[in-house]
């Protein structure tokens, strides 16, 4: 870059000239009389002026273009084409267009298209008030510099003391600007500068200041900073110059003229906003890009690159970008993980030697994002838990939770003390009774899901705490008998299922291995003169959660026909009495007698 | 159905090296004593004076251990038994009148840590069991609740037998040459019989006591085996044992029922009978499978039975 700051007019090289097109500009002039909005307000009526000279042989045709910020963007006046004479230098005063520009406008930028070949008229462009007290010069770049593009520049603030960045895009298209503002040792950075075509932005580095907006990066320009630089890159391959313009009261304006050439600013990569989020379903998420770059100094341009690419998913089940509307806005759909993607142009490195750049690849555009939907949700056990001591009953009181992604801590709890957990921090708990229910589902379960510190909404099941409360008899008894010779008696087998409360649910099938105990007390023996060995089992539930009851009758010899002992028996399961029965073991077989509890 | 896995290796092996076997517990026990399988242990005089035992009884018991070549092993002390310094549940226990073994299953299902099994003799008048009060405050003692109970029924004895295994009978008991559980038994083997079987019947395992019931008929053969009640299983047994007691059998199978697999539960048994009707016409005797483990069981042996203090 040449000139950087120093307000000296950079010469055109010969080496640059197959890179000159035939037409020159200029910005950041006052014209007429300048709008309340313009640095240049109050101090006059200005008349541009474009001082020509013609390098050739050959007479040329020369034609002025004014451009200035229209009421509905950038607007072009071409004016009536002059004749400059070989070799000649010619004063062109623009005065003609004040009749042209009746709304007063902040500033303007003149365009000079000539008719020979390029480089073959230089120029000087600069506004004089009529009353000659002020005249404000411009830098003329030639659009055809392609590598014009880049500028640094010194800015003063103080009470009487304005500085204004003028950026001219010279091209065709919109053309985006990396810029930034360098203070008492900050950094900020202008990321949303984007320049139509054939637009001259004025940049005042007072708003600038005092806006105290921080930038992407969380920096802003130190409020009482009174100098600095700013340095500013085309983000196109477009021709784009810029001028600062530092202006005083009563005092002559310094233009500060942008650099030209050789320092493009090179892709450096493509940052996504938020960067790995985790997300609940449901929620909408806005995306932004932000491309970074770097020139040859090293210096890092920024700018904002949302709308510059196309959103995608990797799991579009997981979330996806509005095909309308809002492209970068993702809506998170189910649990799950899913990569975000954007995609933009391919961006053109320049490769530069000895002065010359040219383009040497074009890089893809692209940066990633992983997003996180974060869920939980109770996937495995039963809306209730037994009560009991059993040492098999715990794996069916299991509650099984599953969080997405995996990896992350669970946390159960409960809405009251009616049940405890094994562990409250595993997918799958073990829950114990420590009350009944008084009611159905009057304990609710909760478990919360944290992943990466982001809590998921938590999953919740309402259970029952049920106990055993009766027995309902299964069937027949069945009775085998023993007819000897060294065996009389028989082998008899009632069946029961247990039923809980509250609600008087059965016990589902599959509960096997139940505690089952039991207390018997033999009241009489008929016929008399028998004497009784009794023996009390203890077992459990078999696989269809039945109580299979062996009520058998033993002996060597043939039952006496008027055999009659009478029993009271108390079952109890998991430690819980269920049950009382009045037994009769007769000849023939077991006569029950249920004496409650009935529900 | 039933508790345990009926293909897995058996907890207990003891091998017989001699026509005298040799005991060994799979617990190493620091304080050495002297004691046979199911054998009683006396604790220290000084901190159990409720469960003395006259010194000329224990040297007696040393003296016919030694001749029966038995190893030494021996659970007395409090330190060798954690289940009767285990803290009940934070619940108070107030019950008034309930039987015996009511009771103990009672104090069984509070232990807060560990568990305990009781092999209990008792004798029932008119087919009822002595019966007791439970006073309990929280935070007391398995040891508490035994002075308590002991106090209340002084003709009865608890004895450590295992560290999990406190044996109750009535004092007379012990010196009862007609008690069924001081019958002598020659050889007893199990061979994977399943406990809960062989402590509801014992009759069907140990020839000598089921002659002893045999004759309870008279030459009538008046006498009826009652069986009510799911069928018992539990861990399976293998046992061999020389010249030891009923009682002495029943005690080790109890035992071997400790530290066993999580689906199964430790096991106690219940031997009551009227002493004033034995061997009478009309007499009742019940074996019963007595289950005492605590109320918190499955959630101890979620980390293994081993752990179980």
């Amino acid at each position: 870059m040449n000139s950087h700051g120093t307000g000296e007019r950079p010469q055109r090289s010969a080496q640059y000239a197959h890179l000159c097109a035939t037409l020159l500009h200029a910005n950041g002039l006052p014209f007429g009389v300048p709008s309340t909005d313009s640095p240049y307000a109050g101090t006059g009526t200005y008349t541009p002026h474009v001082i020509a000279r013609n390098l050739t042989g050959s007479p040329q045709s020369i034609t002025p273009t004014l451009e200035y910020p229209g009421a509905s963007g950038p607007t072009q006046s071409t004016l009536a084409p002059l004749t400059l004479a070989p070799y000649a230098t010619m004063d062109i005063p623009l005065g003609t267009a004040l009749a042209v520009i009746t709304t007063p406008v902040p500033h303007a930028a003149i365009g000079i298209q000539y008719s020979g070949a390029p480089g073959s008229v230089i120029a000087d462009v600069a506004s004089i008030e009529q009353k000659g007290e002020l005249a404000v010069s411009s830098y003329v770049e030639n659009t055809g510099n392609n590598f014009a593009g880049s500028g640094a520049h010194a800015w003063h603030l103080d009470a009487q003391t304005e500085s204004i960045l003028y950026l001219s895009n010279l091209g065709n298209q919109e053309c985006p600007i990396g810029m930034r503002v360098q203070a008492n040792g900050v950094a900020y950075f202008v990321t949303d500068v984007r320049l139509k075509a054939h637009e001259t932005r004025a940049i005042s580095l007072r708003q600038l200041r005092d806006a105290q907006k921080t930038d992407f990066q969380g920096h802003k320009i130190p409020a009482d900073a009174t100098d600095g630089s700013v340095l500013w890159a085309r983000l196109k391959n477009l021709p784009v110059t810029g001028t600062l313009d530092v202006v005083s009261d009563d005092q002559l304006v310094t233009p500060e003229a942008s650099g030209s050439c050789c320092c493009p600013a090179n892709y450096q990569g493509l940052s996504l906003a938020p960067g790995d989020p985790d997300v609940l379903v449901g929620d909408p998420l806005q995306y932004s890009a932000t491309l970074a770059t770097m020139d040859c100094n090293g210096n890092y341009y920024y700018a904002t690159w949302t709308n510059d690419v196309t959103w995608n998913s990797s799991d579009k089940t997981v979330a996806n970008f509005q095909t309308s509307g809002n492209p970068s806005l993702l809506s998170a759909l189910t649990p799950g993980t899913t990569n975000v993607i954007a995609n933009g142009s391919c961006w053109e490195q320049y490769m530069c030697c000895a002065g010359v750049c040219n383009p040497a690849a074009c890089v893809p555009v692209e940066g990633g994002s992983t997003v996180n939907v974060v869920a939980v949700s109770i996937t495995g056990g039963n809306n209730y838990v037994l009560w009991g001591s059993d040492p098999n009953i715990l794996i069916f009181n299991e509650q099984q939770a599953a969080g997405t992604p995996s990896g992350g801590q669970y946390a159960w709890s409960a809405s009251n003390s009616k049940v405890s957990f094994n562990s409250t921090g595993a997918a799958l708990v073990t829950l114990t009774a420590q009350s009944p229910s008084a009611s159905l589902l009057d304990t609710q379960l909760i478990v919360n899901y944290t992943y990466n510190n982001f809590g998921a909404t938590p999953a919740t099941r309402y259970i029952t705490v049920r106990i055993y409360k009766f027995l309902q008899q299964s069937g027949q008894v069945q009775v085998v008998l023993l007819n000897g010779p060294s065996q009389y008696g028989y082998n008899a087998t009632a069946y029961y299922n247990i039923y809980t409360n509250p609600g008087g649910q059965s016990v589902p099938s599959d509960f096997s291995n139940v505690p089952i105990f039991e207390t018997v007390t033999i009241n009489s023996v008929t016929p008399s003169g028998y004497s009784v060995t009794l023996h009390q089992g203890a077992g459990a539930t078999y696989a269809d959660s039945e109580i299979h009851d062996n009520l058998s009758v033993v002996t060597t010899s043939p039952l006496p026909s008027n055999l009659d002992i009478n029993a009271s028996q108390d079952i109890s399961v998991s430690g819980i009495y269920v049950r009382s029965n009045t037994l009769n073991y007769m000849a023939t077989g077991p006569v029950i007698t249920n004496n409650g509890p009935f529900n | 159905m039933g508790w345990g896995d009926r293909g897995r290796p058996y907890l207990q092996v003891f091998e017989e090296k001699s026509m005298l076997a040799s005991y060994s517990s799979p617990r190493q026990v620091a304080n050495p004593g002297v004691r046979a399988p199911g054998q009683l242990n006396r604790l220290d005089e000084t901190k159990h004076s409720s469960w003395v035992f006259p010194h000329r009884i224990l040297f007696l018991l040393f003296a016919a251990i030694i001749a029966l070549g038995l190893r030494p092993r021996s659970v007395a002390g409090s330190s060798q038994a954690p289940t009767l310094n285990a803290v009940l549940r934070y619940r108070a226990l107030f019950v008034r009148g309930i039987p015996l073994t009511e009771a103990l299953r009672t104090i069984g299902a509070d232990v807060e840590k560990g568990y305990i099994s009781f092999g209990v003799e008792v004798y029932v008048t008119a087919g009822k069991e002595p019966v007791v009060d439970l006073d309990v405050p929280p935070g007391a003692s398995v040891d508490d609740v035994r002075r308590q109970l002991s106090r209340q029924l002084p003709q009865y004895e608890f004895d450590i037998v295992s560290p999990h295994l406190v044996s109750v009978c009535p004092k007379v008991a012990m010196r009862d040459p007609k008690d069924p559980l001081n019958i002598r038994v020659l050889r007893f083997d199990a061979n994977g019989e399943a406990a809960g079987a062989i402590l509801t019947w014992p009759e069907r395992f140990i020839p000598e006591l089921r002659q002893r019931t045999g004759s309870q008929g008279g030459a009538d053969n008046k006498h009826i085996d009652l069986y009510v009640g799911p069928v018992a299983v539990g861990t399976a047994v293998k046992l061999s044992l020389r010249n030891v007691t009923v009682r002495q059998i029943l005690c080790a199978v109890s035992e071997a029922t400790e530290d066993t697999g999580p689906k199964d539960v430790p096991l106690g048994w219940e031997y009551s009978f009227d002493p004033q009707m034995m061997f009478k016409p009309g007499a009742v005797q019940s074996w019963r499978l007595l289950m005492t483990f605590p109320h918190n069981w499955a959630e101890q042996v979620r980390e293994g039975p081993d752990k179980v203090p």
